[in-house]
């Protein structure tokens, strides 16, 4: 993308209220994330040190959100999950966004046998319910953060590669492309000068939105206890954890639920807004 | 004078299939049996109505759609079925500029790239100087060396298309109705560009349009097509001012008159119907569905083409 043409998009999206309620918790996560140790009350309890004299108190001044089940701060480990969701969400989208746009625009733009390869492969990740393949994949590789990514990744990419290859069939009939073609210029190049830069807009809104939905599935796996192990702070794992205790001790599943809940909204709002702005169909609107 | 592009014979059909499980095919006979001739530094217009194969014509010339049938020659060497590899350095020298100039730029390049392209690929040196020197050829300054596509007008994307085709040395350009996306004041300014290019340059043009004026004003000679087929050919002073396919008088006379007082003293002929489904071509002669004096041989036998002067063809029983 241009850069004056980033710039006019980051000026609409902050003249748009809910783009700017969305960056703004974006922005203010990403703060969190990289001041933890001096935001969190209690970094030793975040990091997993118990603190059994003040099991599952209520939320005072003292704990913001109450305790857990081990006496340690939730508030704490609300901030220092922060940084895991976000590893996360970019780790994941990153990694599908690897392995899904060369092999979109290769199979999008070749077409003949490199389509039908790349395409009935997507057609059996795709096959699978998207938690169920993660969860597959992260069974086999095991438990632990960095194969739950893996896991989630690799189960992403197909759907970067099915977009970016419809981009790319239909941009590989316009005449520009032609002309280069027809001047001799390789393929290799066509595919990075011309196809990728006006294929990308729809994936970048996608990936967007996909941070969010990775940062839950990433929570649901450790849900399921095969994601980040204890002790360390992780949304979806406080939530699995304090599942037991909703009833009598609100505070212990709700604010980790909380947090994962306002960081999906906050992606798809922006996410959201850069799809209208993106769309050429929409964007007169807003240029 | 030198013969630069030769078409013997050329057909392009494109397949149908009807329905999902019959095995009946379909062919949609876009341009079915069409020969001419370009000599160098001259235009050959390329006329019809929308459906009549005329833009196929021009792509299948360029091997951008692969010939059913027929031949192509370009300085006298046959490229109708040469390896890609090798026709690559051929086709170099073949330009096509297209009806939307807005869709023949990458909207994410600027101008200075969009030119420079073709450059870079054939090694040139000094890029600057030269995307300027192109630049100015076709009427554009060094302040729009920078600005995007949808930045500046549609003559002026159109005078970026024509640039960069300028930029690799052609001989040939197939232009597909190059001027009918503009404001008429602009189309005089590209027709006037392109032709004071082909004056410096000695380029040959296939000159593609259904626009009758302009076709008039820019073109030596003239191609009638209809539903795929060649009607009338010949130079422009022959087709316009003598014409014998009744297609060809029928296309004359719906040309608009601007002056009121003319319209009234001429006879209202007006073209009936509309032009045929290629997939379903008419018998004989394709034209006897819609032609006045068609007669019961029209119907059964196709015409062959008859010189009714030198150069001029006329594929009709009967002409005049």
């Amino acid at each position: 993308m241009k850069k004056d043409e980033i710039i006019k998009v980051l000026k609409i999206m902050i003249r748009n209220k809910l783009s700017l309620l969305g960056i703004v918790i974006i922005l203010a996560l990403i703060i969190i994330a990289l001041l933890a140790p001096f935001i969190a009350p209690y970094p030793e309890q975040a990091k997993g040190e118990p603190n059994l004299e003040e099991k599952l108190l209520p939320p005072s001044s003292k704990h913001w959100f109450g305790t857990d089940y081990m006496g340690r701060d939730v508030l704490s480990r609300v901030i220092y999950g922060a940084r895991i969701s976000l590893l996360v969400a970019v780790a994941v989208v990153g990694l599908g966004l690897l392995i899904g746009v060369p092999l979109g625009l290769l199979a999008g733009y070749k077409g003949g046998w490199i389509d039908a390869i790349v395409m009935r492969t997507t057609d059996i990740f795709l096959s699978f319910p998207p938690l169920l393949l993660a969860l597959l994949i992260s069974v086999t590789l095991g438990r632990g953060l960095e194969n739950a990514i893996i896991a989630l990744g690799v189960s992403w990419w197909p759907w970067y590669t099915r977009l970016i290859r419809g981009m790319a069939i239909s941009l590989k009939e316009k005449p520009y492309v032609e002309v280069a073609r027809s001047m001799g210029v390789s393929s290799w190049k066509i595919i990075v000068r011309h196809i990728l830069p006006n294929a990308i807009s729809p994936v970048i809104v996608q990936g967007t939105m996909d941070m969010g939905s990775a940062i839950l599935e990433a929570s649901a796996l450790s849900f399921l206890g095969l994601g980040v192990q204890p002790p360390t702070a992780d949304w979806g794992l406080m939530v699995s954890q304090g599942k037991d205790y909703l009833l009598n001790y609100w505070w212990y599943p709700t604010f980790p639920g909380l947090a994962i809940f306002i960081t999906v909204v906050a992606f798809n709002l922006v996410g959201d807004t850069l799809r209208e702005i993106l769309d050429p169909r929409l964007r007169r609107r807003f240029l | 004078m030198s013969e630069i592009i030769r078409v013997e014979h050329l057909k392009k059909y494109f397949l149908f299939k009807e329905g999902i499980f019959s095995r009946r095919v379909k062919y949609l006979k876009a341009v079915n049996d069409v020969s001419f001739s370009i000599n160098r530094g001259e235009t050959l217009a390329l006329v019809g109505e929308t459906g009549s194969g005329k833009t196929t014509t021009g792509r299948t010339i360029l091997r951008l759609y692969e010939p059913t049938g027929g031949k192509i020659f370009f300085e006298g060497k046959e490229i109708t079925n040469i390896p890609k590899r090798e026709f690559k350095k051929i086709r170099v020298q073949m330009q096509m500029i297209y009806q939307d100039p807005y869709s023949s730029l990458n909207p994410r390049m600027n101008i200075f790239n969009i030119i420079a392209e073709p450059l870079r690929e054939l090694k040139y040196e000094d890029i600057e100087d030269r995307v300027l020197e192109l630049l100015e050829s076709v009427g554009l300054r060094k302040e729009h060396m920078f600005k995007y596509p949808d930045e500046i007008s549609g003559g002026q994307q159109q005078r970026v298309a024509i640039a960069r085709a300028l930029g690799v040395n052609p001989k040939f350009l197939v232009l597909d109705e190059p001027t009918s996306a503009l404001d008429v004041s602009v189309q005089a300014q590209i027709l006037n560009l392109l032709e004071n290019l082909q004056k410096e340059r000695g380029f040959t043009y296939l000159f593609i349009s259904h626009d009758l004026s302009v076709v008039r004003y820019i073109s030596q000679r003239v191609a009638i097509m209809y539903l795929g087929k060649i009607m009338e050919i010949g130079t422009v002073e022959q087709v316009f001012e003598n014409p014998q396919h009744p297609y060809t008088k029928l296309l004359l006379e719906s040309v608009p008159v601007p002056d009121p007082k003319d319209r009234k003293r001429r006879k209202k002929l007006i073209l009936p119907g509309e032009i045929p489904s290629p997939l379903n071509p008419p018998s004989g002669c394709p034209f006897h569905t819609r032609c006045p004096v068609a007669k019961e041989i029209c119907r059964e036998k196709e015409p062959e083409y008859v010189e009714v002067e030198k150069g001029h063809f006329v594929k009709c029983h009967f002409p005049g």
